[in-house]
């Protein structure tokens, strides 16, 4: 009884320590999240934590307590107590707390954050989005705007970019195809589109249109941080690593205008 | 389909060369005649280039056969079949028994150890050159992106399938299982002896895959990607079909001689863990080995005919499921061994019945059943959300099955005798990082959360921690406790102590930091990556090479300890599992007489034994 | 299949151990070849997510038909085979055994000639499950009469002993499972 007393103080305690610890570090899981989807992934993952911290404590302090507290005194064989081939309750316990754990989980976040990626997906609610077509080639990122009549947006130095305007739905229609060889559109690979800040990624499919919806929420860049950048993240051949592009989100006005400059370039 | 006859010894001893020798020669005339035969007498381009994609594969699968027919196939299994039987070798004595076919269960099973550590040691250095290129942020050590994408690839290819499917199966399941269910051999010896030598001549197609060019796929070797791809990625296909036919024999004759191999009264509520855990593995390995096995050679005819199943213009993602509804039971096949034996060694080393033992088997058994459900959340980026939802689902369910192991192994433990000995502490290690493992693998089975984490460094280390925290640092465990039935001898403490803290440190500092450092933007199979990420993967290395070298210190120690080691007594640990009333270090049978069984073998609250072998001195083997 | 050991052992047991030990062996045998089918049901898989029931309307109706005439005929004298061998009949047997080989083998002939000359185009995506299966299936066959023919030249160099006589049921069971896998494939190919 003693044992278990003992056990089940250090648990609590190092389970609050844990939460304590999660509340001041979780928050920085992501360490940079400039979507308002990078913050639902944050959010759950915040939860998992929450939830898993008492059972991550529970095992380790095992690992720890049995061997410090139960120290073999003798060799040989001991009597141990009634209940030492099984114990109901025990396994009871954890069949039932195990089960129910899972079912939360699928329940929130799971199903709860696929409930709120559907509604984002919603043709109907996607009427006003900018849509940016993305398109994913060995190994170049081109971005063209269609609503703006831009094909492929490029800054002066000629490299592909992706510019956004803060706090607007974004619509990205991926795909994959050698668009510098039309006649061999069939032939490309799979490549990963993935902003690191935006805490989501999607493959780009041969053969496939898919589509990913973002809401960026704070004006960056690159520039400000690292994290903001278009990096494939699926390889596909050697070129994989230089895979990437630079991204500024910025406001709506000064968007505008780089449209402009855009169209004065004549991309 | 051999029947054969009993060897008499009155054949002439005649052995014209030793059998690695002679199928290595036998291979280079298969491949050479095959691959000539091709490229100059079929292919109308006359020999110019010499190797061509058919010619390479046909030869290199007449090599193989030459390999496996050198070493011994020829007259144990062929002659026989067709009922010539009078040209066998006299089977081989002392050391040459490890250099040749061996229908020693025991033989086999330390031939399959030693290709594993080879294919794990050459698949390590791969990874000290990966860690050492990803020092620096730029190409400095490989001479471009692609020769390391391949060195990623050898790496992961042989871990996968030379080292995690078979060092636990092939080593320690051949080597163990006949003893731990009292028999003198396995159902089918000759299957395994052959099986054995399929494993280097896999290790040494992967690793030398770079001979025929640059392949980027990594271990899926995945189209459309693949299509794209030098030659090389054939010596990805070839060397995998190998690596998985040997295990999948393997399993074979595991699989049968658990059913019909066991001894008297070893029913099904008495046998041991580590068996349920063999079974359950070999039905995966049975079903899905032949499965990726097809599909390669899918891939492989995507290749060499063309065919466009995979490409652009055919069905670029069925590649990708078909190889993960194999990959994911995968997985399971690496580390079900492992569990089971924690199973086995903490009993031992706590003196207290295995507590919940059915819970245990109904986790194996369950974790094998769904462990086929699951596989799409490897593809969470490229499926549709409906399709999310279900493989979510099983996925965060199947984290229940596998928690029984913990139960299990967490409710014999309380309140026990427990005795820290090198073996133990390797198994609470290892249960440490494969609770890390299993944790950070809840965040990726959320998809909102895995669409941030997927291919980036959380997931490589959410798999090192699963396969080396789960099943490396049980094999080591595994290996320092069963040491006295390899040699008779035991290890040294301190050292052992020192070596699995050396690996500890090492191994959870390289990669609890590659959860940071994928976090922080890092993605997977890139060499050349932004500046901001240096300090980090600075200090991932310098725990990776210490790592490395710990792995090499436990090697050190434990080929030191076979060799010259303290003797110990036949039952060191004073355990009652059938294999420690075998004979130990010695080929002789293992059982001169059937044991029967009359209890189960985890029963530490008395001191009976678990099994009487007749006409043997049952005290003596127990205390 | 290796049998060397029990069956040494079986000889000089009593016919109920005999005969269990002859189960367990034959068990075993049924689980390699339900890991041998798994091949087959990854074709099956395939062709149906890339070209769902779509039979080639190149694929000749005759050709398959008299293939698996020949194949069921085979599947008969294999079992016919595996019947002498409980009368202890070698030359039954090694009858038999020939046509089998004889029939398996002109079957085969046909699925390799339909295989060569199946049109082939690289880009199409319909037409080659259906050679990869067909070309599964040849493999298959060629392995079968590998194994069958070794059978043979084994009962007539040794003859059958009680120590052996499961070996060449079990060469003739492979045969009976490589022809239930050419009808199922038969079926799938030509017809659903
Ligand atoms: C010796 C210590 C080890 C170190 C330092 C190490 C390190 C690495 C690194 C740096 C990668 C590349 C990750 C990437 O860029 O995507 C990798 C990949 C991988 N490793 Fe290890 N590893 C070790 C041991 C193992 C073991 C024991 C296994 C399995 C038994 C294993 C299986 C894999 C697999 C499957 C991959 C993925 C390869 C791919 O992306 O295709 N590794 N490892
Ligand atoms: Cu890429
Ligand atoms: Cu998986």
């Amino acid at each position: 009884m003693i044992d278990l007393l003992l056990f089940l103080v250090f648990w609590i305690i190092l389970s609050i320590l844990g939460e304590i610890g999660v509340s001041v570090w979780g928050p920085h899981f992501y360490y940079y999240t400039a979507s308002t989807q990078a913050l639902e992934g944050l959010n759950a993952s915040l939860f998992l934590f929450r939830v898993l911290t008492p059972i991550f404590v529970f095992v380790v302090l095992m690992i720890i307590f049995v061997p410090t507290r139960f120290k073999a005194k003798r060799d040989g064989s001991i009597i141990p107590g009634k209940r030492a081939r099984t114990n109901r309750a025990y396994v009871g316990i954890w069949i039932t707390v195990s089960i129910v754990i899972n079912l939360l989980f699928f329940l929130h976040p799971t199903t709860s954050a696929a409930e709120e990626q559907f509604n984002q997906l919603q043709p109907a609610a996607n009427t006003h989005d900018l849509i940016v077509d993305v398109t994913a080639r060995q190994w170049e990122w081109r971005f063209g705007y269609p609503q703006y009549g831009v094909n492929a947006a490029v800054d002066p130095a000629g490299n592909d970019v992706l510019y956004l305007p803060v706090g607007k739905k974004v619509e990205f229609v991926l795909r994959s195809y050698d668009f510098n060889h039309p006649y061999d559109m069939g032939l490309d690979v799979i490549h990963g589109f993935w902003i690191p800040a935006f805490g989501e990624k999607e493959d780009v499919i041969p053969g496939e249109t898919r589509y990913e919806v973002i809401t960026p929420n704070v004006i960056t860049s690159t520039e400000v941080n690292p994290m903001v950048r278009v990096q494939c993240s699926e390889v596909c051949g050697p070129g994989h690593p230089v895979m990437y592009a630079a991204v500024h989100v910025v406001s709506m006005k000064d968007f505008l205008q780089w449209v402009h400059a855009q169209h004065k370039a004549g991309n | 389909m051999a029947t054969a006859v009993s060897t008499s010894p009155e054949y002439p001893v005649k052995r014209p060369m030793p059998p690695v020798i002679r199928g290595l020669l036998w291979a280079a005339i298969g491949f050479l005649v095959v691959n000539v035969f091709i490229s100059y007498v079929i292919d109308p381009l006359k020999g110019n280039p010499f190797i061509t994609q058919p010619s390479v594969v046909l030869g290199w699968t007449a090599g193989l056969i030459g390999w496996l027919l050198g070493v011994g196939g020829w007259e144990e299994i062929i002659l026989p079949a067709f009922g010539i039987m009078n040209k066998r070798p006299v089977t081989a004595t002392g050391w040459r028994q490890y250099f040749g076919l061996s229908l020693h269960h025991k033989v086999v099973g330390i031939q399959y150890l030693v290709s594993s550590t080879g294919g794990f040691f050459i698949a390590g250095l791969a990874a000290m050159l990966m860690r050492l290129e990803l020092m620096s942020p730029h190409m400095w050590l490989f001479p471009d992106p692609g020769q390391y994408l391949m060195t990623v690839g050898i790496h992961g290819t042989i871990m996968m399938f030379s080292v995690g499917t078979v060092a636990l199966v092939g080593g320690m399941g051949n080597f163990l299982i006949p003893q731990m269910i009292g028999s003198n051999s396995s159902a089918f010896p000759k299957i395994s002896s052959i099986s054995v030598w399929l494993v280097p001549a896999g290790i040494l197609t992967v690793a030398f895959s770079p001979l025929l060019g640059q392949w980027t796929t990594g271990w899926r070797g995945y189209e459309p990607l693949a299509q794209n791809d030098a030659n090389g990625i054939l010596f990805y296909y070839l060397g995998v079909f190998a690596l998985t036919t040997s295990s999948l024999l393997v399993s074979l004759n595991l699989t049968a001689t658990i059913l019909f191999k066991r001894a008297k009264g070893l029913t099904w509520n008495r046998l041991p863990m580590f068996a349920w855990g063999m079974l359950v593995v070999s039905l995966l390995n049975i079903i899905w080995l032949p499965e990726i096995q097809m599909t390669f050679v899918m891939a492989l005819l995507d290749r060499l005919v063309p065919f466009p199943f995979f490409t652009a213009v055919g069905s670029p993602l069925t590649y990708l499921e078909i190889f993960w509804l194999f990959g994911h039971p995968e997985v399971y096949i690496i580390v079900l061994p492992a569990l089971t034996i924690w199973m086995e060694i903490i009993p031992v080393m706590v003196r207290k019945p295995l507590f919940a033992r059915e819970w245990g088997v109904i986790g194996v058994i369950f974790v094998m059943m769904l462990s086929g459900f699951v596989w799409a959340h490897h593809m969470f980026t490229n499926i549709t959300l409906q399709e999310e939802l279900p493989f979510s689902f099983f996925t965060e369910m199947i984290s229940i099955p596998t928690g029984f192991a913990y139960m299990v192994v967490i409710g014999t433990m309380w309140r026990s005798n427990f005795k820290l000995t090198v073996p133990s502490l390797l198994v609470l290690m290892s249960m440490f990082n494969f609770l890390i493992g299993g944790l950070t693998g809840v965040f990726n089975a959320d998809p909102v959360v895995d669409l941030q984490l997927h291919d980036t460094f959380w997931v490589v280390g959410h798999f090192h921690f699963t396969i080396i925290g789960g099943m490396v640092f049980t094999w080591l465990a595994a290996m320092y406790y069963w040491l006295p039935k390899f040699s008779g001898r035991t290890y040294n403490s301190k050292l052992g102590v020192l070596g699995a803290i050396w690996v500890f440190v090492g191994f959870d500092g390289a990669f609890s930091l590659m959860f940071l450092v994928g976090m922080e933007g890092m993605n997977r199979w890139v060499p050349i990556y932004p500046p901001y990420l240096q300090p980090l993967n600075i200090a991932i290395s310098i725990f990776a090479f210490i790592l490395g070298a710990g792995f090499l210190f436990n090697l050190l120690h434990i080929w030191w300890a076979m060799r010259s080691g303290k003797k110990v007594e036949q039952n060191p640990w004073k355990s009652k599992s059938l294999e420690w009333m075998a004979t130990s270090a010695s080929l002789d049978d293992n059982f001169k007489e059937e044991p029967l069984v009359v209890a189960s073998f985890y029963e530490y609250d008395d001191d009976k034994p678990a099994a009487i072998i007749p006409q043997q001195e049952v005290a003596a083997s127990l205390s | 299949m290796e049998l060397s050991r029990s069956q040494q052992k079986v000889s000089t047991r009593p016919p109920v151990e005999r005969e269990l030990e002859t189960r367990k062996a034959f068990g075993a045998f049924v689980i390699f070849l339900f890991s041998m089918s798994v091949p087959y049901f990854v074709m099956i898989n395939v062709r149906y997510i890339m070209v769902a029931g779509f039979v080639p309307s190149t694929v000749d109706q005759t050709t398959g038909v008299i293939e698996t005439i020949l194949m069921v005929l085979s599947g008969l004298t294999a079992l016919a085979a595996s019947r002498a061998l409980k009368g202890n009949n070698a030359k039954l047997y090694r009858t038999n055994g020939i046509l089998t080989m004889i029939l398996g083998g002109l079957a085969t002939l046909m699925l390799i000639w339909e295989w060569w000359f199946h049109p082939f185009d690289p880009m199409s995506h319909y037409g080659e499950t259906f050679l990869t299966t067909i070309g599964l299936c040849v493999f298959m066959h060629l392995v079968g009469l590998g194994v069958l023919m070794a059978a043979n030249m084994r009962m007539k160099r040794v003859g059958i002993t009680e120590a052996n006589a499961l070996g060449y049921r079990l060469n003739n069971v492979f045969w009976m499972f490589i022809v239930v896998t050419w009808v199922a494939m038969w079926l799938q190919l030509y017809f659903i």
